[in-house]
């Protein structure tokens, strides 16, 4: 299949939006969506992350350190790469955005203390640190319904 | 949706949970008579209707006080809520119920974002939700700055989240986003009243489906016009209350990982929730008194459970590949004799009105996707994550499922004979994309060599969509069944059922 970019997609879409409809609300839209695809796969790679390490962490047993730091250091990586395409077209949700990007920076810190110290509380703050990231996250996707009205 | 590995075992499923049939209560199948559908206009018997729902102006006070409120507003409105639940179950409790109606001890209001706060003995930081706590333990202050109280006892109590949890409902669904939830706990106090005994998952799940019944008997009292407190319209009232609801998980009083990921799986579908809420508000209290796990089974019949996928999000990039490639496997899992041609161009339709995100147009046989709209509609921050926390329920199929039902409108047109302008297609057309949905429940290989099936969770976000916005039960013009139940049994028959059913419940 041919690639069609996402640039291409969106211009279409605005041409059409601006010959039928306000013109503001368009370019919001259109701005919201590019940003969204842009942003996407930074968080598919962050809930991928958190989900391994959060595997290694619940498996019975002895904590297999090399997963988790690898784990740990693509959730920091990913977290990095989201905050790169900061900020979001809107300004709600960019502190919301922005608010789950610094949660995870500090969870990643945690995870590399853990590491170092081998304390259990660090993983524990990991784990607090990453769900209330989470929950920023949750409350964007909040800001984002009242931004698509088709939703 | 996920991509699936060639030559790997395939990971990807779609919840597949309840039955296909007018009343989700009697079990069917293909092979079973056809039922008539339910009326698309009413419900309950009732005409759908919007206007306003919440709380009524100058609504009489609260009955019960909260320990460790704030004294906000959001505590105000959750003790209102408690207080009229209580006023119904009052009257409501009576056979098959066992017992006596006996209030909940008392209301304990905490904010999950301080520490050491504590419901039913365990830590609420971090924890937005909402509980019922059936053990004796301690329900204890957290750290604001001056602890009002001391730890009291947990025993039959009812806990919320001040800071998050019922904020966030209020902002999605409004005043009754948070009484659903406080209706749905207090469905867990009925239970205990009645005898239910949670001692296994298994129990827990029914736990779970009686307590969305019961919120459903309470707020079709609501709905009734007979609660001095609140409102509920049937339209789009009760479309946004159900929307909220199927966002919540269970309740998670535990801060393990795995017990936490163990828990996960009892929570139930979104169909499951709405249909045992659907339950309660058409039938009573009788019927959700019936909802056991042998009656469960045989709703579930053979579908497999949605489980947690281990490395996968579940949820694949919405861009104009990824909607080509969805309407290369429609073509192979329906194939036509006239493929319809998918256009990112919001082209001009003689005999169509365009719709919000994807448009059908029959004259010229083509697919009008708007692909920002889409993107909007289906990309969410939080789905997929390991833990998702409180809010909206969309995904990648919220938007898919909208581009397929815009699809199987091609189907409807090249099979001929049918109007593909009004209500019956549009539920029609809900049907057919579930018959779709559980056929994409196995992977698909398509021309790039890539292979892709549905994910754990895509059959919520199609629920969601339908609840939200109705798109996939739109008719050629995007007109839909004003009916959420109705939109939702319909989608519902056709992920249990096949294209014969779909065209003869809906000629």
């Amino acid at each position: 299949m041919q690639p069609v970019s996402i640039a291409f997609a969106t211009s279409v879409a605005a041409a059409a939006m601006l010959a039928t409809g306000p013109v503001a609300a368009a370019t919001s839209q259109t701005d919201l969506a590019d940003w969204l695809s842009r942003a996407a796969l930074h968080i598919e790679a962050i809930h991928k992350a958190e989900s391994e390490a959060y595997s290694v962490i619940a498996r019975p047993g002895r904590i297999d350190d090399d997963k988790l730091k690898t784990s740990c250091g693509q959730l920091h990586d990913a977290n990095e790469a989201l905050r790169s395409v900061m900020p979001t077209p809107n300004p709600q949700l960019t502190v919301e955005v922005q608010q789950a990007i610094d949660n995870f920076d500090s969870a990643s810190e945690s995870c590399a203390e853990y590491f170092g110290a081998g304390d259990d509380a660090k993983l524990n703050n990991f784990w607090l640190l990453s769900r209330d990231a989470e929950q920023h996250l949750s409350s964007a996707d909040t800001i984002l319904v009242g931004l698509s009205p088709s939703k | 949706m996920n991509r699936v590995l060639r030559a790997t075992v395939v990971v990807a499923s779609v919840a597949l949970l309840v039955l296909a049939c007018s009343k989700p209560s009697a079990a069917t199948h293909v092979a079973g008579p056809i039922l008539p559908p339910p009326n698309p206009s009413k419900v309950a018997d009732k005409p759908v209707e919007d206007g306003f729902s919440g709380l009524v102006p100058g609504a009489p006070p609260p009955t019960r006080t909260v320990q460790d409120g704030d004294g906000g507003e959001i505590d105000n409105l959750a003790a209102l809520a408690v207080s009229d639940i209580e006023q119904f179950w009052t009257g409501a409790y009576a056979s098959p119920l066992k017992g006596k109606f006996a209030p909940v001890n008392d209301l304990f209001s905490y904010d999950s974002r301080y520490k050491n706060g504590m419901f039913c003995a365990a830590d609420t930081h971090g924890v937005p939700n909402a509980f019922y706590c059936p053990v004796k333990g301690t329900n204890c202050p957290d750290d604001r700055p001056s602890p009002p109280g001391e730890c009291t006892n947990s025993y039959n109590t009812i806990g919320w989240d001040r800071g998050v949890l019922l904020p966030e409902q209020r902002s999605s669904g409004g005043d009754m986003g948070v009484v659903v939830v406080l209706a749905h706990e207090y469905g867990h106090a009925v239970q205990r009243m009645a005898g239910l005994e949670i001692k296994d998952q298994a129990s827990q799940t029914v736990g779970e489906q009686q307590a969305d019944c019961y919120a459903g008997v309470y707020m079709r009292w609501v709905a009734d016009g007979k609660s001095k407190r609140f409102k509920l319209s049937t339209g789009d009232g009760l479309t946004k209350l159900l929307s909220v609801m199927i966002g919540i998980s269970d309740s998670l009083v535990t801060s393990e990982v795995s017990e936490t990921m163990k828990r996960r799986l009892v929570h139930g579908s979104a169909f499951e929730r709405v249909t045992a809420f659907q339950f309660g508000f058409d039938d009573g209290v009788a019927a959700c008194a019936a909802i056991d796990q042998n009656e469960i089974k045989q709703r579930r019949g053979n579908l497999p459970k949605e489980f947690v996928e281990e490395g996968q999000t579940g949820e694949y990039l919405i861009s104009p590949d990824s909607a080509k490639t969805l309407i290369e496997v429609m073509g192979k899992l329906f194939p036509l004799a006239k493929p319809p041609q998918l256009s990112f161009d919001p082209a001009f339709c003689p005999e169509a009105r365009p719709n919000p995100t994807a448009s059908y147009c029959p004259s010229t046989n083509t697919i009008a996707a708007d692909m920002p709209k889409l993107i909007l509609m289906g990309t969410s921050l939080a789905r997929g994550a390991p833990f998702q926390g409180t809010g909206p329920l969309f995904g990648d199929y919220t938007a898919f499922s909208v581009l397929a039902s815009r699809y199987m409108l091609a189907v409807q047109s090249q099979r001929g004979g049918l109007p593909l302008d009004n209500t019956n297609t549009g539920l029609r057309t809900a049907c057919l994309t579930g018959v779709f949905t559980t056929k994409f429940a196995k992977p698909v290989t398509v021309a790039s060599g890539a292979s892709i099936a549905l994910s754990g969770g895509d059959l919520d976000e199609a629920v969601s969509g339908i609840l939200s916005n109705g798109q996939v039960a739109g008719d050629v013009n995007g007109q839909s069944a004003a009916s959420v139940f109705a939109r939702v049994d319909a989608f519902r028959s056709g992920v249990l059922s096949d294209e014969d059913t779909c065209f003869k419940r809906w000629p």
